[in-house]
């Protein structure tokens, strides 16, 4: 749904957006990640056509962004990062304009009003003015306005930003039924906020793409989390000397119970042999585990990699599993 | 009002340990208006002061103030009322200009029924400025009123109100010329006024409003049939045409065009309507409009003074005296900055030209929509100084020339096109709305100054071209009732070049 090859974008002097690639299918939900100012508004606004890119090829729904804007723009939603509103128009006064421009035919339009005025719970201010409305409600009437003409692609800037936490929840769960019949595309700087709602990440940093994957290949690399009331140089070197134990890391200890982080050689999953071990020695088990990497983890190594540093060789090899540095 | 909390599920649980639903997010709250309420005020008094100069005067107690003065007080008095009507949202207030609005309605309407002093329509003339009044209220009120059922009833009531007034200004007038002027035709612009109200205030996506501009449009063309078919089919058409039928054909014209205008889907439609209504939602149209129908009464005072000198008396055409002189020249060169600073400079400054871009219109129709609106609200803004005219053979007692106002009308348009389009482009340039206003503003001095470069200048081929340039020599040529097309050259082609200029300065992000 989504192809982006190469694609730069110069400010000036200043590149924002520097040769990116990643591509969306069909019907996913895909994060795109990063701090502020790692440039994902820049690549939101070139797929929505409102900025040209200085290099490179972007195709939404099978249209160039630069060719066939009009054809892009007619199957994109696009919910702008501070959704500038008319102030002195009222919500269901803008949905109509804006349902009008978007070309929703006359006798749906109505229903359609209707239909995104409520999954937008936005039912109470229907008669404000946006001028009055609050940073929440501004950005429910511009998820309502992105979602009018049921574009198949949503592009969504920070579509939670400004959001109270159980409003948050509310859009997420929105956005999750959009994903099962369109493609969405959402930013955020808040990576725990989104992580269990996308499919794929991207995540961005200065300008350059750190992480592009779909979430299901991502998680890989386990380690296992073990809590044992024992003291901690018997625990330690009694799961060091387990078979296919790779490293043991105390994380902490208190009231004489040793917490541990172990990663094993390969993918093997050895909570069975450890627990049978820890029994045998007559240490009780508190807690046994099996955490996979989080992306958590990938976004702190992407995020501390000092990117100036990197070659254009260790530049290109981003986006594939091996980061550089870890 | 509801409460507006996350879910609709939270809403309706009693929490306990709160004492109501959780009301986050908050609606911020609405300033006071403060500014609405004071000229509220202002206007309240001076409508009381004006009503009773006036019917001192009419009944014929000797007062101070005369019926003028009066007219203008009450007149200045109800815009102060209705710029209050338009910002105050209190429910109190609302209803209250609710009820003003029906009274002055019902006011107006038994003016223009009763027979008196001898048959039914002696009392018109007073009557029809009762309705605009009173149709001014009603969509002040119908803007700020949040009840469902009240809003329909009341636009129900502009409907048959309009419809009325429609029906039989129009096909009355088509049936006897004698009652199409003046009744006729002003019962018809009247009516079209209520409809569009009707159909502007509940959006064209209500099917009801829907087909009443559809309505409008066909109604229009039956009546540009009708005025043609009897104009040029029946034995004396040609005097039908020119008494009444030329006249009957424009407002058949007038309905066509502006049902056509409201019914269809078209972006530069939409966008234009959208325009018109930033315009009128915002004090701007109604302190700019306000300022001009003060300074445009001082014209008049001065102009009247003018005609009825007994020394020298005027010459026709007269209405040029009126409109060349320093108070139109000068309201000109302020009010076009005004009206088109916003334009496009706010759209930038607040973001949402990014919405714009990304909805599938294009730069043209964007900037086509906003010129189009801002010379529609320029050429209404000029309606206060029409309206004056109108009371000249009152004042006189004698009719004057009024077809220089018709060639006039095609230079206002085309001069106005042209000082638009430049106020389009400034704002294009800037995301500053000072800025593109003072640039304008600076435009619109240096287009002035050429008719006076061209009344200075001894060289015979500069003055060829300065004042085929000027705009205020072309004013003075269609007041003598001259139409020159080469005079009307320049301002179109100044019209073209910003436009086309505008288009590509919006593109041009592109290039960057």
């Amino acid at each position: 749904m989504i192809q982006v090859e190469n694609l730069t974008k110069y400010f000036g002097p200043v590149c924002a957006v520097n040769n990116v690639s990643f591509h969306v299918e069909k019907n996913e939900i895909v994060g795109l990640l990063g701090n502020n100012g790692a440039g994902k508004t820049t690549v939101m606004r070139i797929l929505t056509t409102f900025l040209p890119a200085s290099s490179g090829v972007a195709r939404v729904a099978g249209f160039d962004v630069m060719m066939d804007s009009m054809e892009v723009r007619r199957r994109v939603g696009y919910l702008p990062e501070s959704v500038p509103l008319y102030s002195e128009m009222r919500v269901s006064e803008y949905l109509d304009y804006r349902a009008k421009l978007k070309g929703v035919e006359r006798r749906q339009r109505p229903s359609r009003i209707a239909y995104c005025i409520e999954v937008c719970r936005l039912q109470g201010v229907q008669r404000r003015l946006l001028g009055t409305l609050s940073k929440g409600y501004r950005q429910r009437v511009g998820l309502a306005d992105a979602m009018l003409n049921d574009p198949p692609v949503l592009i969504l800037d920070e579509p939670t930003d400004g959001l109270d936490p159980e409003q948050k929840q509310e859009t997420l769960k929105l956005l999750r039924e959009l994903g099962n019949s369109h493609t969405v595309m959402l930013s955020s700087h808040l990576l725990t906020e989104v992580e269990s709602l996308v499919q794929r990440v991207i995540i961005i940093r200065r300008g350059v793409v750190g992480l592009a994957r779909k979430l299901s290949e991502l998680e890989t690399d386990p380690i296992i989390v073990v809590e044992v009331r024992g003291p901690v140089e018997q625990v330690k070197s009694l799961l060091e000397s387990t078979e296919g134990v790779q490293q043991v890391q105390v994380v902490s200890q208190e009231d004489g119970i040793v917490g541990c982080e172990i990663r094993t050689i390969a993918d093997k999953d050895l909570r069975e042999n450890i627990s049978i071990r820890l029994g045998r020695n007559g240490l009780a088990l508190r807690r046994l585990d099996l955490r996979r990497k989080r992306l958590h983890d990938r976004w702190n190594e992407i995020n501390n990699t000092d990117v100036t540093q990197l070659s254009s060789e260790q530049l290109t090899r981003w986006g594939g599993p091996v980061m550089a540095g870890s | 009002m509801a409460s507006d909390a996350i879910t609709d599920k939270l809403e309706n649980q009693k929490r306990p340990g709160l004492a109501g639903p959780e009301l986050a997010p908050s609606l911020l709250r609405e300033d006071e208006p403060v500014l609405p309420r004071t000229l509220g005020m202002i206007g309240a008094a001076l409508l009381i002061f004006g009503g009773m100069a006036l019917t001192f005067n009419l009944v014929g107690w000797p007062v101070a103030v005369r019926t003028g003065w009066a007219i203008f007080a009450l007149a200045v008095g109800l815009a102060g009322l209705l710029f209050h009507a338009a910002f105050d949202r209190d429910i109190s207030v609302r209803r209250l200009y609710l009820l003003f609005a029906v009274v002055i309605l019902a006011f107006g309407v038994v003016l223009c029924l009763i027979p008196y002093p001898n048959s039914m329509g002696d009392q018109f003339r007073n009557g029809v400025p009762c309705l605009l009044v009173a149709l001014l209220f009603l969509i002040a009120f119908l803007r700020n009123e949040d009840e469902a059922f009240v809003r329909d009833v009341t636009q129900r009531g502009l409907l048959v109100g309009g419809g009325i007034m429609a029906l039989v200004g129009l096909f009355g007038g088509s049936i006897r010329s004698d009652f199409f002027l003046p009744i006729g035709l002003v019962y018809s612009l009247l009516g079209l006024l209520y409809l569009v109200a009707f159909v502007g205030t509940r959006g064209i996506s209500d099917d009801l409003a829907y087909f009443i501009a559809i309505g409008l449009g066909g109604i229009g063309l039956l009546v540009i049939l009708i005025s043609l078919g009897r104009s040029f089919l029946t034995a004396d058409g040609s005097t039908f045409f020119v008494t009444s039928g030329s006249i009957l054909l424009f407002v058949g014209l007038l309905y066509l065009f502006i049902g056509a205008g409201l019914a269809l889907d078209w972006p530069l439609f939409i966008l234009t309507r959208r325009e018109l209504g930033a315009f009128f939602f915002s004090p701007i149209a109604y302190l700019t409009m306000l300022g001009f129908s003060v300074l445009s009464w001082f014209s008049y005072i001065a102009f009247l003074d003018n005609i009825f000198d007994p020394i020298t008396p005027p010459i026709e055409p007269i209405v040029r005296t009126y409109l060349f002189a320093l108070f139109p020249v000068f309201v000109v060169i302020c009010i076009v900055p005004i009206l088109t600073m916003r334009l496009l400079s706010e759209e930038q400054r607040s973001g949402t030209l990014e919405v714009l871009l990304t909805a599938p219109v294009d730069e043209s129709t964007i900037v086509l929509s906003k010129f189009l609106a801002a010379l529609i609200t320029y050429l209404i803004v000029w309606l206060p100084f029409g309206l004056y005219l109108l009371a000249i053979p009152l004042s006189g007692g004698k009719p004057f020339d009024y077809r220089p106002l018709l060639s006039f009308s095609v230079a206002l348009i085309a001069t106005g096109a042209s000082f638009v389009s430049m106020g389009v482009f400034f704002s294009s340039l800037t995301r500053n709305q000072i800025a593109s206003g003072v640039l304008t503003f600076a435009g619109m001095i240096a287009l002035t100054y050429i008719y006076f470069a061209a009344h200075q200048t001894r060289d015979t081929a500069w003055q060829t071209v300065l004042t085929h340039m000027s705009y205020l020599d072309l004013w003075y040529n269609t007041l003598e009732g001259k139409i020159v097309p080469r005079f009307l050259l320049f301002p179109l082609s100044l019209t073209i070049v910003f436009l086309f200029m505008t288009i590509k300065v919006l593109e041009s992000r592109k290039w960057r």
